[in-house]
């Protein structure tokens, strides 16, 4: 059960995590790497069954969608740390392009990952 | 705030995890067997199926009530036969009348200069509004969509001036040739006076 639950959990958390930031910012394109990291969740809560049957080749597929995950996690991780250490940005100036020659803005927090 | 930080921890578990799982030597009757199990006994896996039925429904439960918030009342605008320009539509202003309610939808009647103001606030939401031009005759929809569409460029915002915050709704009544035309010569309206921020809906 063990592997069923860790793999089961960490799918749930960071697919839903990912599909949170995918629309965190209205109107920012999607990253390549978020979805690879969701398709990563998505093989995760695959190989929690696969675990329940064959432990071994779960435990692969397992760690294939793992390391799909942290393409995403790796570089939001590190451009943190990065951000933290040099000058941290409290707010991000958005222009969305609604309408051509209107000044509309959109103010968001800056999208922070972790 | 605590979910990033959830991922990553039960992520890096996960990949120590199955990297332990999959470059481990095996050895006979070892000492790890509850951590390294070669498989799942039946009430395992049955507890694992209910489990996942408990996640699917609580899921489907979720998302019923997700669409239940994020549902509004429609709007229906009413527009002056032959009116080709921006109509405005302001929320929240005291003083003004609230929108009538028929049929389930807010009526909101346009007058003649293409704008209104209302005490009502404004909704946000999914929703599939409607429009039409009134005349003595009675009323005439107007597509929003297709060849023949003649609603163009619909945007909330919000403006601060120094009478306060303005919720408000714009969007351009005429051919899609009238539209790309004004848009071409309008100024953009009151810029650099304002503070303006679009709403997410």
């Amino acid at each position: 059960m063990l592997p069923f639950v860790l793999y089961f959990v960490t799918g749930l958390v960071t697919g839903y995590h990912v599909y949170t930031l995918m629309f965190a910012a209205y109107g920012a394109p999607t990253s390549p790497l978020e979805l690879m990291s969701l398709l990563g969740s998505f093989c995760l809560v695959i190989a929690a069954y696969l675990s329940l049957f064959k432990p071994y080749a779960a435990s692969r597929v397992a760690l294939l969608a793992a390391l799909a995950i942290w393409c995403f996690y790796g570089p939001a991780i590190a451009g943190r740390v990065r951000t933290r250490r040099d000058k941290p940005v409290a707010l991000l100036h958005r222009t969305v392009p609604l309408e051509v020659g209107r000044s509309n803005s959109l103010w968001l927090p800056s999208r922070d990952v972790v | 705030m605590i979910l990033p930080y959830l991922a990553v921890i039960v992520l890096v578990l996960a990949t120590v995890y199955a990297a332990l799982v999959v470059f481990r030597q095996k050895t006979e009757g070892e000492a790890y067997a509850w951590l390294f199990p070669d498989g799942t006994r039946r009430s395992g896996r049955t507890l694992a199926g209910i489990a996942t039925l408990i996640f699917v429904i609580g899921c489907v439960v979720w998302i019923h009530m997700s669409v239940g918030d994020t549902a509004r009342r429609s709007l229906k605008f009413l527009i002056p036969e032959g009116y080709s320009g921006w109509v405005r539509v302001e929320f929240e202003v005291s003083g003004e009348p609230v929108l009538p309610v028929v049929g389930g939808q807010f009526v909101i009647k346009i007058p003649a200069t293409g704008s209104l103001k209302t005490s009502s606030p404004e909704q946000f939401g999914w929703a599939r509004d409607t429009y039409a031009f009134y005349t003595s005759g009675g009323l005439q929809a107007i597509p929003d969509s297709g060849t023949r569409r003649l609603i163009w460029g619909k945007l909330n915002g919000e403006q601060s001036d120094s009478s306060g915050k303005r919720q408000y709704e714009e969007f351009f009544v005429g051919t899609g040739e009238q539209y790309r035309d004004q848009m071409k010569t309008r100024e953009p309206r009151e810029s650099g006076k304002d503070d303006r921020k679009i709403k997410i809906p």
